[in-house]
């Protein structure tokens, strides 16, 4: 076959030089096409998962953490108390409720989901719940939506305001398909500018995973 | 030995080459090229099972009494928001660019804020120019009857009433790969 293939050049004339060239330069534009496509190499995937979320507030001044692995992607945001302040007087909450959430509390805006990108990947499922904050010798959980849901019945909290406060909050426990996310807030009863390590949990199909997050700050 | 090129090891050599660059695409994006897995980025899920939307009775920003019913045989898309929500917002100009893009084709936009506080989603709607129907589950009990766990959430209602594809997180609404697995629904029984 090949030998045919040599037999039939030979009756080109000039068009084995021509196709020579053509040949080198089909292969050039073929490797020049590998070396810059984005779609080679890992660095795809990591410039894809680099991106900082919009959804989260960005810009001078804003303190954020970010993390992707094993089908988590997060970003945290340090959240000052004149932040919440804010959020919560324009929730209808009362300037009592208000100074209780910002005097018991370190609140992190956050921006969570799965950060698989195709169909068929495996459920990631955010478990915050198990979710712990290390700070001065001490594990401490995150305040939940149940928790806040006994404490404005207790206080006696304008309703709208904690409707509102409770879907502002990261939910419980939630299931993302691939390229699915929530915005919330994750509260700890942890004081402002404390730092602490954050141990986070979640599922990647049927793999548990946990990962500690250093270093986040407490807004103050 | 030497190999002569001919036009035919030409074109064998071009086949070869375009061939390298497809496998190498798929070794780096499995089955999707770049392109097709930038879709999966805007695509929907299947709602196991496709449960019965929960009915339900909101008012909508004029204090007019809204029901599931009045929109039923239409495709649904139901969005949960709330004006404080940042990916929330970040989604609604491609939903107004969507509702325009499909309005006449028998699909319905519906927002559904989560919480109550009229005036400030008055003033959101104006500043976005946002004219597809928004109404206000002022307990969120309608949003907890829909599944909805955390904002935004989005559910595409087939024109049997049935829950049938959900986006957790903001999409771009008005992107044709949404807008045509949307539009697929139409007819279904």
């Amino acid at each position: 076959m090949r030998d045919a293939v040599h037999d039939g050049a030979r009756g080109q004339g000039q068009a084995p030089g021509l196709s020579r060239r053509l040949a080198r330069a089909v292969l050039r534009i073929a490797f020049a096409v590998l070396m810059v496509s984005p779609s080679v190499g890992p660095s795809w995937a990591q410039s894809a998962g680099e991106a900082a979320d919009p959804s989260i507030p960005s810009g001078p001044g804003v303190v954020q953490w970010h993390y992707r692995g094993q089908g988590l992607k997060l970003t945290l945001t340090q959240l000052r108390p004149d932040n919440v302040r804010a959020f919560l007087g324009g929730r209808g909450f009362t300037k009592a409720d208000t100074e209780f959430v910002v005097q018991s509390v370190c609140i992190f805006g956050s921006s969570m989901g799965s950060a698989h990108e195709r169909p068929g990947s495996p459920p990631v499922v955010i478990l915050l719940k198990q979710w712990r904050a290390h700070w001065n010798g001490r594990s401490i959980a995150p305040r939940l939506r149940e928790d806040w849901a006994k404490v404005w019945k207790a206080r006696g909290a304008d309703e709208t305001a904690g409707v509102a406060f409770h879907w502002a909050l990261f939910p419980t426990r939630q299931t993302y398909g691939p390229t699915d996310y929530n915005w919330g807030m994750i509260t700890f009863p942890i004081p402002a500018g404390a730092r602490i390590d954050l141990e986070v949990h979640w599922l990647n199909g049927d793999e548990r995973h946990s990962a500690r997050i250093r270093g986040l700050e407490c807004g103050q | 030995m030497s190999l002569r090129i001919t036009p035919a090891v030409l074109a064998v050599l071009a086949m070869l080459s375009l061939g390298l660059i497809a496998g190498l695409f798929a070794a780096a994006s499995g089955p999707f090229s770049p392109a097709e897995a930038g879709k999966m980025r805007r695509l929907l899920q299947p709602i196991p099972g496709k449960p019965q939307a929960p009915a339900f009775r909101l008012p909508d920003t004029d204090g007019t009494m809204r029901t599931l019913e009045d929109w039923a045989g239409k495709v649904l898309i139901v969005n949960f928001w709330a004006t404080w929500c940042p990916p929330c917002r970040k989604e609604m100009p491609a939903m107004e660019r969507a509702w325009r893009k499909v309005k006449d084709k028998g699909v319905v936009l519906l927002a559904i804020h989560v919480g109550g506080n009229e005036d400030r989603i008055w003033a959101f709607l104006t500043d976005y120019d946002i004219t597809f129907p928004v109404l206000i589950d002022k307990t969120g009990a309608v949003s907890r009857a829909w599944r909805t766990i955390g904002l935004p959430t989005t559910v595409v209602v087939d024109p049997a009433g049935r829950m049938v594809l959900k986006a957790i997180g903001g999409r771009e609404w008005d992107d044709p790969a949404i807008l045509d697995a949307v539009l697929a629904l139409r007819g279904t029984k």
